[in-house]
């Protein structure tokens, strides 16, 4: 991995849906905490059961997100995580072991932001911390929208669903809830914030 | 009990200095709710949170003419919390009283104003909220984790619904 300054990483930052409504002067702050680094094909950067060392954000390029299922103990890819997405945040914000692997598919561009860096962020009683705990609310309440709206339709047809059916639908809606497969969400919160300008 | 004290005896503003309790107290917009009131309906828009002060409430989502009941919650809970943040989502739940209560209504420019103020209040909101969330999506994956592990004839009934009331809580 390698480390940049932080004016590359302001720049990087305002691309992520979740630091996007952040206005410069507060971004640049927050860059300090962070490094660019790059990870190369089919490394595993972060591995389920370890202790949540860091937060990322995707920049370039797309994550594998590797974990057991019903079908296999070893970890296979579930899904995939897109540019602007986090990485570790849930395990960060409970300080609890990764709950899945993160391995990169080709070459990836990540921001991370150590533990401490988190910590610090997080514990900042100004406007500084208030800006990333906000952009952190807005990642998970995306992947709770994002859920829910999943769990509405399921629901709301009112057909009668098979076991295999509802099995893909939870195992669907776990993905959703690690922060995968929530573009659409995270696009209608862009355009809501780009209305409110 | 008169506000201030109402205030400072929930867990979420515990060891809150007593003078920015008197400031959040004075300016939040204070809702008696009597038994049966709407507080939140399903489907309108939201732009701001409550905080259940006194009383119960009914937590449910469906149609006008058959209603699920997803949760129940009481005081010092948070309840809105999504649509504080987000401003444009539209509320995922209709909230009612189960008994006469008391609420808190907090739009995000209360907590800009106490931000400037120099207030810890707002960073004891957002870590709040960031607590609930997190809690709602751990408990979301690990309740799939266990059902998905058990063979599909011994899975529970009924897990869709507890699914819906974990992540439906919080717009």
């Amino acid at each position: 991995m390698t480390s940049r300054r932080p004016r590359d990483v302001v720049r990087e930052l305002e691309r992520s849906p979740y630091f996007r409504g952040i206005p410069e002067t507060l971004l640049h702050p927050i860059a300090v905490h962070a490094e660019l680094a790059r990870v190369s094909d089919g490394l595993v950067f972060a591995e389920r059961g370890s202790a949540p060392d860091a937060l990322f954000v995707v920049i370039s390029g797309k994550v594998d997100v590797l974990r057991p299922t019903p079908a296999s103990d070893e970890p296979v890819k579930v899904s995939e995580l897109q540019p602007g997405m986090l990485v570790g945040h849930v395990s960060a914000l409970r300080d609890r072991p990764r709950q899945a692997s993160y391995r990169a598919q080709g070459t990836v561009d990540l921001l991370k932001f150590p533990r401490d860096a988190v910590k610090r962020l997080l514990d900042d009683e100004g406007v500084l911390g208030s800006a990333f705990r906000r952009a952190l609310i807005m990642a998970l309440s995306n992947h709770l929208l994002a859920a829910n709206q999943k769990l509405t339709t399921f629901i709301g047809d009112g057909k009668p669903r098979t076991a295999k059916e509802t099995e893909g639908m939870l195992q669907e809606l776990h993905d959703t809830l690690s922060g995968v497969d929530e573009q659409s969400a995270v696009s209608g919160q862009n355009s809501a914030r780009d209305e409110g300008r | 009990m008169n506000r201030p004290a109402l205030l400072q005896s929930l867990p979420l503003f515990a060891g809150v200095p007593a003078g920015e309790i008197d400031r959040l107290a004075e300016l939040a917009e204070w809702r008696s709710i009597p038994v049966g009131m709407v507080l939140m309906e399903e489907g309108e828009r939201g732009d701001s949170l409550f905080v259940v002060v006194e009383g119960r409430f009914l937590v449910d989502v469906g149609t006008a003419a058959v209603r699920q009941r997803i949760a129940e919650v009481g005081p010092g809970e948070i309840l809105g919390e999504t649509c504080l943040f987000r401003r444009t989502v539209v509320r995922s739940a209709r909230v009612a009283a189960l008994g006469p209560g008391t609420v808190i209504r907090l739009g995000i420019g209360d907590l800009d104003v106490l931000a400037r103020s120099g207030s810890r209040l707002p960073l004891l909101i957002e870590r709040a909220v960031l607590h609930t969330l997190t809690e709602r999506i751990t408990r979301s994956r690990e309740l799939i984790e266990e059902v998905l592990v058990q063979p599909a004839q011994q899975r529970p009934k009924g897990i869709v619904q507890r699914l819906r009331a974990l992540v439906g809580l919080g717009a």
